[in-house]
């Protein structure tokens, strides 16, 4: 199945976002949790989504959609403050790029570069308290 | 002057296959289960170990058994496969996939 990667996209969405898509799912450990990347062939769906368990998609899923711009708390007049954010107080958890298959219409790589790309892997749309360091980046300014 | 070598560890990010798509969603269920304090009711395949399939949401009964047999057609390519169709209802949508009859054990003790 052919995936439509959104452009300017926004690599930390909802599920309910304009030209939403899964690109990874978030493996590792419950105090260090890891984005695993798509393949290509991989497909996740979010019209038809397996049985979550009670969970939302973003506990499970890390999700694309097209960048909501100045619809988004993040937005800073011309950039992703959190792409910034994360990319200058997160430590790299990579230290080579993730096979990321939106990477091309990212809009946090376009503004950041690799830096992004290798922080990306501890992302998570719904941080929690075992991860302070993304809970503050996360932390809209003002 | 001879350069001692550093040696080094490239880390890189794990990669999910469309194989390997089921089991890494049940982890990843599992882990947020444990992260976000929601009650798991354990891997999807368990809720009827008899039938090996996946289940779907916002699917019609005869659509299910469509996906059902295309699933057995496929697996019986294998050698010293009997599968059949099989769906069954259940919490979250229909469970789609097939059952070896020839497998399941008659009796259960007692």
């Amino acid at each position: 199945m052919a995936k439509t990667i959104p452009q300017s996209a926004c690599p930390s969405a909802q599920p309910d976002m304009r030209d939403a898509l899964v690109f990874g799912i978030i493996n590792g450990t419950p105090t260090a949790p890891r984005v695993a990347y798509l393949r290509r062939d991989a497909v996740v769906p979010l019209a038809d989504l397996p049985d979550l368990r009670g969970l939302q998609p973003g506990h499970v899923f890390r999700i694309a959609a097209t960048c909501e711009q100045s619809g988004c708390v993040h937005f800073d007049s011309s950039q992703c403050a959190l792409a910034r954010r994360i990319a200058t107080q997160l430590q790299p958890v990579v230290d080579t790029l993730p096979p990321c298959q939106i990477r091309a219409g990212c809009r946090w790589y376009a503004e950041q570069g690799a830096a992004i790309c290798y922080r990306c892997p501890q992302v998570m749309t719904f941080a929690t308290d075992d991860q302070p360091e993304l809970t503050a980046a996360a932390m809209p300014a003002g | 002057m001879a350069t001692a070598k550093k040696a080094t560890t490239r880390v890189s990010a794990d990669v999910v296959s469309a194989a390997d798509l089921a089991k890494s969603i049940d982890g990843a269920i599992t882990r947020a289960a444990t992260q976000f304090n929601v009650p798991s009711a354990g891997p999807s395949l368990s809720l009827r170990w008899e039938i090996v399939g996946r289940i779907m949401k916002n699917m019609e009964p005869a659509q299910a058994l469509d996906i059902a047999g295309q699933v057995a057609k496929a697996v019986n390519r294998l050698p010293g496969i009997d599968a059949q169709p099989a769906i069954s209802r259940v919490k979250g949508g229909i469970l789609v996939g097939f059952i070896e009859r020839s497998q399941i054990p008659r009796s259960f003790g007692e």
